[in-house]
């Protein structure tokens, strides 16, 4: 089958006593996790089992001590494991981090204008110098946003545009991120919690933008922790604890697995 | 008197356009500098250089001095903009302390303490020189605006509201396929390149420079001018730098001897300064959302 993401053989270790170079706590002991392309998949697990740091490590904001991270763009292959964060961004990979990552100075628009990457417009002097393509431009970024927010049940941030995207309450800024990701062009969006944080009013909205995720082509890696929501989008589904993959697999069938159930979800 | 209101109106014009310069580093992408007036003082010299030496008109001379300013800024850049808040302040103001003991001791190219004398008044197109205070002013008046209409269009573009972003949230822009190093380096360019059209301005104006007018007061007069507007806006600035070249000379208008009225200005300017950072210090310099 096809993958957008293959990732090989990741070992990843933090160094707790920096004196001490030796004792070194390994944080991911050989990772192996392939996403097929248009797919969502979820990762579970405890605290502290890695989960965010494979994302990071993913994104580039965190190097492998070593491994590959192979990720297949049109049939064009790339390997993400030494490439910044910005450049895998351009590649095609999209996140959503834990907490709000808004621009808090700006209006809703402007954030999500930004969330484009409309980046030839945003060279200094564009307007001055090629004023007639900045207009245009401007007014695609516009009808772009108008689709997208048509598009999207529960009708966010229709009356808001124009609100300072700081004054949104902590789901409106989550939610906010989450619109940003469908602005942006990505293939891959790793997801890190996406309902944290969600009233329940606002479920009919988080559904509605991963599905329309998944219906415009995007894969969908997500680190979650509410079960019945890994269930109802994920197709698989892997298991970490303690930095390794220990069930992956269908989801319904990790989710019924005797080590999961036993492990992780008898404490949810 | 017209001579005088010209005097202080080309003074106030030189400010505007040094303050306008800076805001867009200091007030929209949060990266205060003290190395303001370092620019400021190469931008002079260069200026005399072209000037005196090459005899340049005008335009030849701007443009070589916002590129010699922006490639200095481009170089000093490089290894700074990895250094965020007060790291970057600390090094701007060593590069302030640098330039200044450059210009300075290097007595034979910049005549040291001596300064450099009979800077001539700049050539525009045919007529010879603009000497007169009110032809410098309109000189003045023109480039200033200009300026003003440039930094207004940055502030208020796409790129503007990336610098606005950068401010409050790096991260973000990173994971958005953003190089920020590279935006920070480039709003420094250009700020720095555009203080060259007030070094222009006020070495011709003057017809003499030397480092006393470049020191780390200078600095932190820019930063004083930036930071009184109390919002984003351009008209801030330039309220503040006019503010600050007037006070001076309010000073000398209610009849206070000049002996007490030089240090009453710098009291003052003092606590102006504790006044932006009491009330205003949150926005102004730590990176959470307002």
């Amino acid at each position: 089958m096809d993958y957008i993401l293959k990732i090989e053989n990741i070992v990843k270790s933090f160094s707790e006593n920096l004196s001490k170079p030796d004792s070194n706590k390994a944080i991911l002991s050989d990772i192996n996790l392939e996403v097929a392309s248009n797919t969502t998949v979820a990762i579970i697990g405890g605290n502290g089992a890695g989960k965010t740091t494979m994302l990071n490590i993913i994104n580039g904001f965190i190097k492998p001590d070593s491994g590959n991270i192979n990720m297949n763009n049109n049939g064009k292959l790339w390997n993400l494991s030494q490439l910044h964060p910005n450049q895998t961004a351009r590649l095609g990979v999209g996140r959503l981090f834990q907490g709000t990552r808004i621009y808090g100075n700006l209006t809703v628009k402007e954030n999500l204008m930004i969330a484009c990457n409309e980046y030839t417009v945003e060279q200094p002097f564009y307007n001055v110098f090629f004023s007639k393509k900045y207009k245009k431009q401007l007014l695609e970024i516009n009808n772009k946003i108008e689709t997208l927010l048509e598009k999207i049940d529960g009708k966010v941030f229709q009356n808001e545009l124009d609100k300072k995207a700081g004054s949104l309450s902590y789901g409106q800024q989550r939610i906010l991120n989450l619109i940003s990701l469908l602005l942006g062009g990505y293939k891959l969006v790793l997801l890190d919690e996406p309902t944290s944080g969600i009233n329940p009013e606002d479920w009919i909205t988080i559904d509605s933008i991963i599905n329309t995720m998944r219906n415009s082509g995007i894969s969908i890696v997500m680190v979650e922790h509410n079960i019945d929501f890994v269930r109802k989008h994920a197709i698989d589904c892997f298991y970490m604890k303690a930095g390794e993959i220990i069930v992956s697999g269908n989801t319904s069938d990790v989710l019924s697995h005797s080590l999961v159930k036993n492990d992780y979800l008898a404490l949810c | 008197m017209v001579n005088y209101l010209l005097n202080i109106s080309n003074f106030a014009l030189i400010y505007i356009i040094l303050a306008t310069s800076s805001h867009l580093l200091i007030r929209v992408s949060n990266q205060i500098s003290l190395g303001q007036a370092a620019f400021f003082g190469i931008g002079a010299y260069i200026t005399a250089l072209c000037t005196q030496v090459f005899h340049l008109p005008i335009i030849p001379s701007l443009l070589i001095v916002m590129l010699v300013n922006g490639v200095i800024a481009y170089l000093i850049a490089m290894p700074t903009v990895k250094l965020v808040g007060d790291y970057f302040v600390m090094a701007t103001l060593a590069f302030q302390f640098i330039v200044f003991s450059i210009l300075y001791n290097w007595t034979s190219v910049t005549g040291g303490s001596e300064g450099i004398s009979g800077i001539p008044s700049p050539k525009l197109f045919g007529i010879d020189s603009i000497s007169a205070n009110l032809d410098f002013f309109i000189l003045n008046l023109v480039l200033t605006l200009i300026l003003l209409f440039l930094f207004y269009k940055l502030q208020y573009s796409m790129y503007g509201k990336v610098l606005k972003a950068l401010h409050i949230n790096e991260l973000s822009l990173l994971a958005t396929g953003r190089d920020t190093r590279k935006i920070r380096i480039s709003v420094f360019v250009i700020s720095s390149a555009f203080i060259g059209w007030g070094s222009y301005l006020y070495a011709t104006y003057m017809s003499y420079i030397d480092p006393s007018s470049f020191n780390i007061h200078e600095s932190i007069f820019i930063l004083i001018a930036v930071l009184l507007g109390s919002s984003e806006k351009i008209r801030g600035v330039v309220i503040g730098a006019a503010f600050m070249i007037l006070l001076p000379e309010i000073l000398r208008f209610v009849q206070i001897p000049d002996t007490i009225a030089a240090p009453i200005n710098q009291i003052i300017l003092g606590i102006l300064l504790l006044f932006i950072v009491y009330f205003r210090g949150n926005s102004l310099f730590s990176n959470q959302s307002t």
